[in-house]
């Protein structure tokens, strides 16, 4: 199954982009930007989470944001509570595991759109019982003051910021290109690809779909204590239904199951309108738009694009055909 | 106590009148589309704007308010479908993800035109409490009541007795075999457009003069909407008015208990649970049949 | 044929679908290295027993036993563990992977390191004959290829039972005798099979033993030979 050169060709692309980023970012970064690059990189990690959900398992999780909110929330309050920011990454990723691992086993039997409800539920609980739990979350106020890494942000620690970040992105990348060639992620495609099939062969859907939604949320714990670290102070908003639905949406505008697509699509959906200084109020209807529009015409993503403009380009530029590049079928002009 | 009881008893007939309102439509969508429409909240959301801008700035009296309302989402839908869904028939992802793009952009669109800030419906039935027994209610509350029968009592006789009815009902249990017979998929899906529109106008024309109107206010909607529709079982019509009924009654008396930030929650948590228990709803049988 | 060892019991298997009886009170077994062919009408229940004895479904009433043991109420990828394989009457390969994957994915399915899984799915797929097709994707084979690519993923696990739902309906001749080549082969090598088919000729060509059922109830089980003679038989099919 040639999973070392599958694993390289699946994570090398995606790696590179993102050290090409982050390095863009340490050399020209301003403080505003380098805000940008940081959130850029949560996003990235957010994506990242559900789209080996989707791709591998093809299930919709709808409780990104929540998973991600249960992760900030826990290592801030451990955090105020004395626990050294450095074990945050940690207890972000553990927390993320058990509460994935908790909505796995609620649902283990619940598939497709059902599933999606479900998990948009749990997602909305999550949200809720932020504003509610007034004792421990603040509620609505949210926590303020919580450590942080290296301080407020500034000239002198963006650079910190942006490593921690980015090389985070680069370490789930590369965790979940290897999970994504390992037997676990064979299995997930073959149930995938067809549920009773993958019966026959012995698989049992409710462990490996229970598996998939605790790996998806553990990297969204962790994006959840990484996100901590840099704003200190979390208000219940942050982690709402609506994040959730964007983190899908982004994911899938990248392409399923594609992991340089994830990126690509969280730097330009997510990153550039930041960038660029457009407003939150912009930003959302130009995200809104654009899904619609992609979706009409490549809702495969962007990764679809990549495909037909690669394959455009090797017809107009080389004369190959649209197919397999092939000796036999090149003609000279 | 008694007087407390029933009037929680009649605030959650109200909210559940609503809810089935609204719920009605996503389950006509998936039962006869099967797509999941995640925007029907914030179409309810546009309908309670169209109602805004009849009653406040044309003037309108309540009942062309009403009317106006219902006929300018019976027309929004399908232009929305035109736009949004049409060219994703027969995707099981694509218009679940367009309808969040939807969403955003309906909720933009609005906000751009009309602020941020809540504004109000004007009514006349407001402020007009009815007395029943010990309990007064504002007449525009009790006015959902009696609206709702009349709109489910037509539904049915529309769904029952009518050809456009039936052909609405064959293709959502045979859709391949009702196309060999003749009927046109498009219109039956044009119709469910209409309809959907036409329910949530009506629920966003009356509910709204009690709510606060926002470009944000359908989110929430849209999840009770399907929490609904989930515990009814997907497509099931009367489950759906029954499971609407049930969580208007559940929402009013949490409130009651002095609860009521907890009342989303609980519901949700019962949506879980439920599912757990029964994980394709309670028409897992009826699912059965179409396979 | 059969030594007397049980591969597979149905044990006065009944099942009900809102009131209407599908199976009634059916009981057969199938022994070891034997191939029995489960035929009948339409609507006579053949679905319905092999979904309870592949574990798709678990609501019937009766036993279902395999290899001596009590697997009524055993989820199916266990019966798989067990040693039960299947087929599908829609062939059900993996249509993102290529033939040879599939086949693969089943051996790392059945728990064996991954050197040891490629030669296992190497030997199956040349053991079927698709060895020129396996680099291929799934979907893009023809249909009789499919078949026998998924009994080479079936048979990967080196199950004792093979369940075959209708193997050889949309086949051409030449196809047809392909996969009853292979079914005689691997039952030469000690594999039991249960089949369903349609294809009564080839049910008979090749079974050792046939079963048939009516309207829910077992009308015959016995030698191909004596099929054609029995009364309750030719009273089903012609009516």
């Amino acid at each position: 199954m040639n999973g070392s050169r599958r694993f390289l060709a699946s994570f090398l692309p995606a790696a590179a982009l993102c050290a090409v980023v982050a390095l863009a970012a340490l050399l020209f970064a301003d403080a505003y930007l380098a805000q940008v690059a940081f959130l850029t990189g949560i996003t990235v990690i957010l994506v990242l989470g559900e789209s080996f959900a989707v791709g591998n398992m093809g299930q919709l999780l709808m409780c990104q944001a929540g998973f991600y909110g249960i992760g900030a929330y826990v290592s801030a309050l451990l955090e105020m509570h004395g626990m050294p920011p450095y074990l945050a990454p940690a207890v972000g990723i553990t927390c993320g595991a058990v509460s994935g691992l908790v909505v796995g086993l609620a649902a283990t039997r619940i598939r497709g759109h059902y599933l999606a409800i479900v998990t948009l539920a749990i997602g909305v609980i999550v949200e809720e019982l932020l504003n509610n739990l007034q004792g421990i979350t603040n509620g609505p106020i949210g926590l303020v003051g919580v450590p942080t890494f290296f301080g407020p942000l500034n000239a002198g620690n963006q650079a910190d910021y942006i490593v921690v970040v980015w090389g985070a992105v680069i370490v789930v990348l590369g965790c979940l290109a290897l999970l994504r060639e390992s037997r676990f992620g064979w299995f997930l495609r073959a149930i995938r690809d067809s549920e009773a099939a993958a019966e026959s062969i012995g698989l049992r859907i409710g462990t490996y779909q229970v598996a998939t939604v605790t790996v998806a949320a553990a990297v969204a714990g962790l994006a959840g204590a990484l996100y901590t670290n840099y704003a200190g102070l979390l208000v219940p908003d942050l982690f709402s239904y609506g994040l959730s639905a964007q983190i899908l949406a982004t994911a899938v505008l990248g392409g399923i199951n594609s992991f340089g697509g994830a990126v690509v699509s969280s730097l330009v959906f997510n990153g550039v309108p930041q960038m660029a200084q457009v407003t939150a109020f912009y930003q959302y209807l130009i995200f809104g738009v654009v899904l619609i529009v992609m979706m009409q015409f490549a809702p495969r993503g962007l990764s679809q694009i990549g495909v037909y403009a690669v394959s455009l380009a090797r017809r107009r530029l080389l004369g190959w055909g649209a197919g397999q590049p092939n000796a036999a079928t090149v003609r000279r002009p | 106590m008694l007087a407390f009881l029933s009037s929680l008893f009649i605030n959650g007939l109200v909210t559940g009148s609503m809810f089935m309102l609204v719920a009605l439509g996503v389950t006509l969508f998936y039962g006869v589309l099967r797509i999941i429409n995640l925007a029907h909240g914030d179409v309810f959301m546009v309908g309670a704007y169209m109602a805004f801008y009849a009653g406040t700035y044309l003037h309108l009296p309540y009942w062309a308010v009403v009317i106006v309302t219902m006929m300018g989402c019976a027309v929004l839908y399908p232009i929305l479908d035109l736009l949004v869904f049409r060219r994703l028939r027969g995707s099981e992802l694509g218009p679940l993800i367009t309808s969040v793009g939807l969403s955003m952009a309906l909720e933009s669109l609005v906000q751009g035109i009309f602020t941020a800030n809540a504004q109000a419906v004007p009514s006349p039935y407001l402020n007009n409490l009815v007395n029943i027994g010990t309990v007064s209610v504002p007449l525009q509350s009790l006015l959902m009541i009696p609206l709702t029968l009349v709109v489910v009592a037509a539904l049915y006789v529309f769904l029952r007795r009518t050809r456009t009815g039936l052909m609405v009902r064959a293709v959502a249990m045979e859709p391949r075999v009702s196309q060999l017979m003749g009927v046109r998929p498009e219109y039956v899906y044009g119709v469910v457009f209409v309809l959907a529109g036409l329910l949530v106008g009506l629920a966003a024309a009356t509910m709204a003069p009690e709510l606060y109107v926002t470009p944000t206010m359908g989110v929430e909607l849209t999840v009770d909407a399907y929490i609904v529709v989930v515990i009814g079982g997907f497509g099931n019509v009367e489950g759906a008015i029954v499971a609407a009924f049930i969580l208007g009654l559940i929402n009013s008396f949490v409130s009651g208990l002095g609860l009521a930030d907890w009342a989303t929650t609980i519901a949700l948590a019962l949506l879980v649970g439920f599912m757990m228990v029964r994980p394709s709803g309670l028409v897992a049988e009826r699912l059965g049949v179409r396979q | 044929m059969s030594t007397g060892a049980v591969a597979l019991g149905a044990e006065r298997v009944s099942r009900e679908f809102g009131g209407v009886q599908a199976l009634k009170d059916v009981s057969f077994a199938v022994g070891e290295a034997e191939i029995v062919g489960l035929i009948g009408p339409n609507g006579a229940g053949k679905t319905t027993v092999l979904n309870a004895i592949t574990g798709v479904d678990t609501a019937f009433s009766g036993r279902i036993t395999f290899r001596g043991q009590d697997v009524s109420r055993v989820p199916a990828p266990v019966r798989a563990r067990l040693g039960m394989a299947r087929t599908f009457q829609r062939a059900s390969l993996f249509p993102s992977m290529s033939c040879f994957e599939n086949v693969a994915v089943a051996a790392l399915a059945a728990g064996l390191s991954q050197t040891e899984a490629r030669r296992r799915a190497e030997e199956a797929v040349e053991r079927v004959g698709a060895g020129a097709v396996a680099q291929r994707l799934a979907a893009e084979v023809p249909l009789g290829t499919q078949r026998l690519v998924e009994i080479a993923r079936a048979i990967v696990r080196r199950p004792t039972l093979m369940v075959l739902d209708e193997p050889l309906s949309g086949l051409e001749e030449a196809e047809v005798e392909r996969v009853c080549r292979v079914i005689q082969e691997l039952n030469a090598a000690g594999l039991a099979f249960l089949w369903v088919e349609h294809n009564t000729r080839a049910v008979l060509a090749i079974s050792h033993r046939v079963i048939v059922l009516d309207l829910g109830r077992k009308i015959f089980d016995g030698g191909v030979d004596q099929v054609g003679e029995a009364k309750e038989v030719l009273d089903a099919y012609l009516g």
